[in-house]
């Protein structure tokens, strides 16, 4: 059934494509994510424990992301190339950077009292990675998708938009706070915390308003393969799993909130209109 | 006639876009991972047996510092056996053990707590509201081969040529009798922290031995005993013996 309807439908695409009417946009955008959801596999709670083998017998045991705290604060660049179809049907391809911190939760067999008074008696600093790590993330990423506009003939146009993404890990790195006493500690947890793939799939869909040169949309990015390196291990042996080669990350997925503009325009319908 | 100036795609303008996307790209590093292996700094030993170094926390966690290690052939534990170590110090009993015993104390008190990894503390993290409830005797592990013990002491004293290692009994549970056993202490996190400090203060000074109540005996060595073989190694002052259980205190000590 599928192998029949992708030809029809390429069909279809190529049909509602005509030579006139086509515009091609060069423009910049900026994005916000309001809410991150970045999961972490479920264990039994005695499954992902560290035992460290220091003088207070530090015990941590992972409860996972803290998600409350997980959003974009930042705006982040995009790039975009858009080739509007006549008046509805728009594709558009995007390169984009973001960057955002979030918090991987654990609990310690320490007493907070006991572990202030060892590691950080003068209370110069928060916690000292007493029950979280600060993780610093960075992506590239791209986008393709496709897009219809309605009402044309108002100023302010609705669109919905389809499309793909992959994002590219650049950067995965522990908060610049913790790099001091506990830095052996940190790093072992931090060293089973980077299992994310580089390369991870998203499905990309939203809303939004064309005016003029300016776009504002929202949109979901929803993770549709798998985001862990280790992933199979969850799946193929859930009850028996080592620290080592442990997956992590269930998925990453995002509300986003934007606000495009056209820079550059061409009209590359210009010489068939000129055959009329 | 109206007439509207069109942008055309030419090379200035491709040239403009890719110059921005490699600007774009270039702005970023590819993620660096570093492979510290937790297998160094764990405390916990199965069947194939391996080496635990328990580091000292001070002085930037640093893997030089060991406190203690120890050193596992192949099977000498039948599964997997996390160990807490510990080292136990009392004012009042190292004051007790000078003036009254004649004894001088020149090392902590080292002691092992072990449980096994499949029990872990489960049960004690689900229900961690009522510490109270939490109750677990000295668990007493028999090990199938000696297991290799070296203690850097931390004491600021040179070992002198006179020093002994001594062992102090912890009785095995039940050993002295159902109501004579030694108690795991828990923190406010619901995890052990190490025995309760009177059960170790009786066994040391001999208030509590197996013919004596807990507590109702007189001040005497009378759990002490030499260990068998062991080595100082006087330039890194540290001592190295072997250890067949974990019903023991060690100490570095001399008695006059």
């Amino acid at each position: 059934m599928f192998k029949r309807l992708l030809p029809i439908s390429i069909g279809l695409l190529l049909l509602s494509i005509s030579s006139y009417g086509q515009f091609l946009h060069f423009g910049l955008k900026t994005f916000m994510m309001p809410k991150i959801y970045m999961a972490f596999f479920d264990y039994d709670e005695t499954d992902y424990v560290y035992y460290f083998s220091n003088d207070y017998n530090e015990t941590i045991r992972f409860s996972g992301l803290e998600e409350s705290e997980t959003k974009s604060k930042y705006p982040s660049p995009d790039i975009y190339v858009r080739y509007n179809n006549r008046n509805h049907l728009f594709f558009q391809a995007e390169l984009f950077s973001m960057r955002f911190t979030n918090e991987a939760k654990y609990k310690n067999s320490v007493d907070f009292s006991k572990y202030t008074e060892i590691f950080n008696p003068f209370n110069k600093r928060d916690n000292l990675g007493y029950n979280t790590i600060k993780l610093n993330w960075a992506f590239t990423g791209t986008t393709i998708f496709a897009g219809y506009l309605f009402s044309k003939t108002k100023a302010l146009r609705p669109y919905v938009f389809l499309g793909a993404t992959t994002l590219y890990l650049m950067r995965l790195d522990q908060g610049k706070f913790y790099n001091d006493e506990r830095q052996l500690r940190n790093d072992i947890i931090f060293s089973n915390l980077s299992t994310f793939k580089k390369t991870t799939l998203y499905v990309t869909g939203g809303f939004g308003f064309q005016y003029k040169a300016f776009s504002f949309d929202a949109y979901y990015r929803n993770t549709i393969a798998d985001a862990d390196i280790y992933a199979n291990n969850y799946y193929e042996n859930t009850s028996n799993i080592s620290l080592t080669n442990r997956p992590n990350y269930d998925y990453f997925d995002s509300v986003n909130i934007s606000i495009s503009l056209n820079i550059l325009s061409f009209n590359i319908s210009k010489n068939k209109l000129k055959d009329y | 006639m109206k007439t509207y100036r069109q942008n055309t795609l030419t090379i200035k303008n491709i040239l403009i876009v890719t110059y921005l996307i490699t600007l774009f790209s270039g702005c970023y590093r590819y993620p660096e991972f570093d492979d510290i292996s937790y297998n160094e700094y764990r405390r916990v030993i199965g069947s194939e047996g391996g080496t635990i170094n328990f580091y000292r926390n001070y002085d930037n966690d640093s893997i030089k510092d060991i406190a203690v290690k120890m050193e596992f052939p192949e099977n000498a534990v039948n599964s997997l056996i996390v160990f807490n170590m510990y080292e136990f110090y009392d004012n009042v009993t190292n004051n007790d053990l000078y003036t009254n015993l004649n004894t001088e104390q020149l090392s902590d008190f080292l002691y092992f707590v072990p449980f096994y990894e499949s029990e872990g503390y489960k049960a004690v993290l689900t229900d961690s509201s009522d510490i109270n409830s939490l109750i677990q005797k000295h668990t007493s592990i028999n090990f199938n081969t000696p297991v290799t013990v070296t203690y850097y002491n931390n004491f600021n004293v040179e070992i002198p040529d006179s020093a002994k290692l001594y062992k102090i009994k912890i009785p095995a549970e039940n050993e002295w009798g159902e109501e004579n056993n030694v108690w795991v202490k828990y923190n406010y996190q619901g995890y052990p922290d190490g025995y309760d400090d009177i059960d170790l203060i009786y066994l040391i000074d001999g208030k509590w031995t197996e013919n004596i109540d807990w507590g109702t005996g007189n001040l005497s060595l009378y759990n002490w005993e030499e260990v068998a073989n062991y080595s100082f190694d006087l330039t890194n002052q540290s001592v190295t013996f072997e250890i067949n259980s974990t019903d023991n205190m060690y100490i570095i000590a001399v008695i006059n």
